[in-house]
């Protein structure tokens, strides 16, 4: 076939390549525009930087101006200020109290700071990127509508409340707020609000924001808030008693009003009101606050959307101590081994490892090199356990863990010390009870159960569970087998082969232990219909103290409360009464020792482990603190400063 | 050939009703249901006691999932499909998308209580209507109605909530805990042949619930009656166009919102269809310009160690497991402790916004750009879809143009002392082509599917991870959207490649 070059295939290719060199010259001009705008972009982000600056001074004067104003009323001569002026709360010496209900004592704020100053730290410098890895990818990140652990810690860096935990001491402390009043009845807590509190785009917080964050926005029914509403059903009303001033009235004397109140993130009304509900509802990173650190954009139109790293940038003009890393981003690895692969090649600085490349790199020679693997327990941390069918299983026959010598038995017959060792590679400790051993409410003098299976074997011979055959099954005066089923999550190695021993120990002395796998997603409806004899996995929470009522209250039985393992013990029940309506601290936490101990001897749960946090953390992140609460991002700082993090 | 089209693209209809149907029934039966994603979506366990019962209920409400399956199944086929029936949906100037108020639910059991229901009242006209241009005015009147009743149906969900168990421990009471599951929600419909027993200790507390479920509901219809008021008053745009005024009218399918993620489910696909897409339109060439060439080698050096060379590689290479390779490639060519060369995961570095899109030589020396940077990061997930694909492809052409070669015509060109290259190209692989047409057709809807394996391995958020995430949670409308869009390319693919055929073959034809 002979081909001839012909004017029309002379006209396609001109064509052709006329497509092509515009297509190029776009792009070249494409480029052009982009260096352009990223030139004005930094010129904008320094201008911004200054004006922050100029902000705090701006504030550091008004404030050094009303002590001044303070003292010279007072008639007290004026000297320079010695205590480092801008770290210290609002006017001291003659304190205004005309806000607070008389008769009532104030408290008022210790000086905010750092728990470990970073600028103090060997080697610090301002500036650069710490680069977190989150495990799971967060759907939405806008505040009450995010649904994982992933939102609220980028929440937590962002929006503030009134008051916090001490990381360390995990004592309630002032955030917010300059001082606050609590009822000793606990039926209200009035806030005055600090001065210089504001939010990022530097307007002030006040009263009305808090009131409008809880009725209008946590309440509005058009918002899609309903899973944060549980967190503050304690407060019946919210009044706005002056610019700075609010006052929070509960509903019943209860021992959490303080925290529900205080823990309240409190968001901008002028940011929020300007969005409708639907579009709240449909948003995904739509999120302003007073924190320390703040979202590049909050524009609606161009706000934060999956599967983009979630970047937050040091809030200029934050109002509290100033963090030293400039930027804080977090990448989404879902898959361990890439998640490990990412954090050697230092593209990361802080991940999560699984247990066995935690066992395995903790002590490796070129990984300590460049970072560190850190072990420590804290309130975040979770406790595994078995639970125990002590009523009747879905609403039919009773288990034989009704019996509280066939529990006992149980927990005896695990040995919990050869779990740790030999499946856990030594990296969890042995749990004792409903609380986790970090927080005040655990009571210390509390041993776990020994193992000991000839104890086992003469508590179940006792309950009448004996072996009366040679089939060497234990059974009962009427001849039924002891036989029970244990639900677990599947997807777990570990899981598997603790559930595994315990099948092969309860072989030994003669029960049939039949293990029952299940999906996730089904746990809650199993739960809910209290159908299974015995099931396993982990509670963990976020807060130092939580309330008792709902996993083991007689109440919490009714219906699908979460006391599902259906125990009924009347004096634990009452000493929950009790510690609810104990607004004293020290007072509370005998009850809940008291609690504790009830539980560890009636053993509706047989508590296996309590989870530690692992953490890989590189060497460049400079003041990392462990925490009772976990760890203080804020305080970090970055070694090599802006840019640290290596280039792929 | 045109009504023969035509019938095909009625029947896919039915048929993709069909597909629809069993898997929403397939979620539905499913452990956990349809609600279960609500419950354990983040895994939060934590809810409280009291209220578990009335937050169960608003998610109820909101999605509907308190009706009877086949009726959500309806209603969801309502909203996907392109024909509406009612009166048409306004579109607010934010963008928003709203309906006719919802109906208000009747509440359980007022015939033990009331001889009938109060009436619902008419549409509470406007008294004025806002002005024409002010559009603030108009979105404040709307958001107004609407909130109030969001408001007042809100706490009639609660109330009535409240009212069903307080309905169950009066089932109990009377000695009918068979009637009450384990929510202590009473099957209503048994308890309503019973007559009430006013005796029973527990019915004070009943009454009472009853007194405030009905004066919620009082309030719920007359809140409607003014949020139907405002949406008659048509003060924005409407949605599609008309058929039969306030009847019929025709409008994009709305394919709804995640339940997990509480965002559009068009939202999550345009995210993650381009991404799926650009790793499998790069992979796709690349496995037809390796596979076909080497398909015809194998031919023409049948039996030589060319053939039996590419054949063994091919298919070993088919015979590794993705996630095998995957991990390989990561621990290898992206990990620093070996050759490091490669990027560990995601489509683009962390700063590529600020790059610029053509690679450049500035003073910082060479930057890479956007182009390169993302075809730096999806060569090892390229890589990975493309490397099983060879065997089935050169195999296919290979034995396409085996037989080609045995043809008569072959026979024939040889004869007369055509060229080889000639033979091959010219006439064996042009006809050998057919089947290979044919197959991209039935393939080429794996392309918007994605791959969990990969996409997990290397962090790329497309189709697969949507899809699998979907299928744990349970998420409804993700699932049945995802289903409704593979489906129907199937479908259309099928009949492209029927056509195709007929195209190509001139023995074939429909009529």
């Amino acid at each position: 076939m002979q081909n001839r070059f012909t004017l029309k295939d002379f006209v396609l290719l001109v064509v052709v390549l006329a497509v092509g060199v515009s297509q190029w010259l776009s792009m070249v001009q494409r480029d052009r525009d982009r260096t352009q705008m990223a030139k004005v972009e930094e010129q904008l982000g320094t201008v911004a930087q200054q004006l922050g600056r100029m902000q705090q001074s701006l504030d550091q004067n008004a404030r050094e101006m009303q002590k001044i104003g303070s003292a010279l009323a007072e008639g007290v001569v004026a000297r320079p200020a010695t205590d480092g002026g801008a770290a210290s709360a609002g006017p001291r010496g003659g304190r205004d109290e005309s806000w607070a209900r008389p008769g009532v004592a104030v408290e008022w704020a210790a000086p905010i700071g750092f728990t470990n100053d970073p600028t103090k730290a060997e080697g610090f410098v301002e500036g650069g990127e710490f680069v977190q890895i989150f495990e799971g990818q967060p759907a939405v990140v806008t505040s009450f509508r995010y649904g994982d652990t992933y939102g609220r810690y980028v929440n937590d860096e962002v929006v503030e409340s009134l008051g916090r935990y001490n990381v360390q001491t995990l004592k309630l402390e002032h955030l917010l707020a300059a001082a606050w009043q609590m009822d000793p009845e606990g039926m209200w807590l009035r806030v005055r609000i600090r001065d210089e509190a504001r939010f990022s785009d530097g307007k002030p917080v006040t009263a009305e924001d808090v009131r409008w964050t809880h009725d209008d926005f946590l309440y509005n029914p058009e918002v899609q808030a309903d899973r944060f509403r549980s967190v503050t059903n304690g407060i019946a009303k919210i009044e706005v008693l002056g610019e700075k001033v609010v006052e929070i009235q509960f509903k019943e004397r209860r021992f959490d009003n303080k925290q529900q109140a205080a823990l309240m993130p409190v968001l901008p009304k002028h940011f929020f009101s300007r969005f409708t509900p639907a579009q709240i509802n449909t948003s995904t990173g739509l999120l302003m606050g007073s924190g320390p650190y703040r979202f590049p954009s909050v524009d609606p139109d161009n706000q934060w959307a999956p599967p983009q790293d979630i970047v937050l940038v040091r809030n200029e003009s934050y109002w509290g101590p100033r963090p030293a890393v400039e930027r804080i981003r977090f990448k989404v690895v879902q898959d361990s081994l890439a998640r490990l692969t990412t954090f050697t090649n230092q593209q990361a600085d802080f991940a999560r490892p699984t247990a066995a490349q935690f066992d395995k790199l903790k002590d490796d020679p070129a990984f300590l090199q460049y970072a560190r693997a850190k072990m420590w327990y804290n309130v975040q941390g979770g406790w595994s356990f078995i639970c125990w069918q002590t009523g009747p299983r879905a609403g039919g026959k009773l288990t034989p863990f009704s019996d509280r010598r066939v529990r006992l038995a149980m927990t005896h017959l695990i040995d919990r010390e050869k779990i740790k060792r030999d499946i856990s590679k030594d990296l969890v400790r042995l749990a004792t009870g409903p609380f986790n051993s970090e927080t005040p409410q655990a009571n210390p003098r509390i041993q776990p159960w020994p193992y000991d299976v000839e104890k086992a074997k003469a508590l179940l011979d006792e309950a009448g569970w004996r072996i009366r055959d040679a089939s060497g099954f234990r059974t009962n005066e009427k001849g039924e087998r002891f036989t029970f089923q244990l639900t677990f999550g599947q997807g777990n190695d570990s899981t598997l082969q603790m559930v595994t021993y315990v099948k092969d120990q309860c072989a030994m002395v003669g029960i049939d232990c039949q293990l029952a796998p299940i999906d996730w997603s089904v746990l809650q409806s199993i739960l809910d219909r209290r159908d299974f004899d015995a099931i396993t996995f982990a509670w963990s929470s976020s807060a130092p103290e939580t309330d008792p009522t709902q996993l083991w209250a007689i109440s919490s039985i009714e219906g699908t409360g979460d006391n599902f393992g259906q125990w009924r013990n009347e004096e634990a029940d009452a000493l929950i009464k009790k510690g609810r309506q104990t607004i004293d601290d020290d007072e509370r936490m005998k009850v809940w020792h008291e609690l504790h101990r009830v539980i560890h001897e009636d053993q509706p749960y047989t508590p296996l482990h309590e989870q530690p946090w692992l953490r890989l953390v590189n060497n460049r992140v400079g003041n990392f603190n462990m925490y009772r609460m976990g760890m203080d991002v804020s305080e970090f700082f970055m070694r090599g400063g802006a840019g640290s993090s290596k280039q792929p | 050939m045109g009504t023969y089209v035509l019938r095909r693209l009625l029947l896919m209809i039915p048929t993709l009703i069909g597909i629809t149907f069993l898997i929403f029934m397939l979620i539905a039966l499913s452990p956990g249901g349809i609600g279960a994603a609500l419950r354990a979506a983040g895994g939060s366990m934590q809810a409280d006691v009291g209220s578990r019962a009335i937050q169960e209920a608003y998610l109820e409400d909101r999605y509907g999932l308190d009706s009877p399956v086949v009726v959500q199944y309806l209603r969801w086929l309502h909203r996907i499909s392109p024909v509406k029936f009612g009166e048409r949906a306004q579109i607010l100037p934010t963008g928003e998308v709203v309906g006719q108020p919802r109906a208000m639910r009747e509440p359980p059991m007022w015939r033990w209580f009331l001889n009938e229901l109060p009436p619902e009242p008419a549409p509470v006209a406007l008294e004025t209507a806002p002005d024409e241009k002010n559009g603030e005015a108009r979105s404040r009147a709307w958001s107004l109605a609407s909130n109030g009743y969001a408001r007042a149906r809100s706490t009639y969900v609660a109330s009535r909530a409240v009212f069903e168990q307080r309905l169950g421990d009066y089932a109990k009471a009377i000695g009918r805990g068979d009637l009450v599951d384990y929510r202590n929600r009473p099957d209503l419909g048994a308890l309503s042949k019973l007559s009430p027993d006013k005796n029973s200790p527990a019915w004070a507390e009943v009454e009472k619930a009853w007194d405030a479920t009905i004066t919620a509901y009082r309030a719920g219809l007359d809140a409607r009656a003014r949020a139907l008021g405002v949406f008659e008053a048509q003060l924005f745009p409407q949605v599609g166009l008309p058929v039969i005024p306030g009847a019929v009218s025709v409008a994009l399918p709305d394919l709804g919102t995640s339940f997990a993620r509480g965002r559009p489910v068009v939202d999550l696909i345009a995210t993650a269809l381009p991404v799926t897409l650009l790793l499998n339109l790069i992979a796709f060439p690349i496995v037809y310009l390796i596979a076909i060439p080497c398909g015809m080698l194998a031919a023409v050096r049948q039996g030589r160690w060319q053939d039996v060379t590419l054949g063994g590689v091919f298919v070993a290479l088919w015979s590794i497991p993705t996630v095998w390779a995957g991990v390989l490639c990561l621990g290898y060519l992206a990990s620093d402790q070996y050759l490091g060369a490669f990027p560990v995961g995601g489509l683009n570095d962390k700063d590529a916004a600020s790059f610029t899109f053509l690679p450049t030589w500035g003073e910082m020396g060479f930057e890479r750009g956007f182009l390169l940077d993302t075809l730096w990061h999806i060569a090892l997930p390229v890589l990975c879809l493309v490397y099983g694909g060879f065997a089935v492809l050169s195999k296919q052409t290979r034995a396409a143009m085996l037989e080609n070669f045995n043809a008569d015509y072959v026979r024939t060109a040889k004869a007369k002392g055509v060229e080889q290259k000639t033979i091959v190209f010219a006439h064996v692989f042009r006809n050998s082509l057919l089947p290979l047409i044919t197959m991209f057709a039935t393939v080429f809807p794996a392309t918007l599917a994605g791959s969990v394996v990969i996409e997990r391995i290397f962090s790329v958020p497309g189709m697969g991870s949507m899809v699998i995430e979907a299928i744990y949670l349970r998420d409804r409308e993700v699932l049945l959207a995802n289903t409704l869009m593979i489906a129907a390319v199937n479908l259309l693919a099928l009949l492209l490649a029927d056509i195709l055929y007929a195209l190509a073959d001139p023995r074939i034809s429909y009529k």
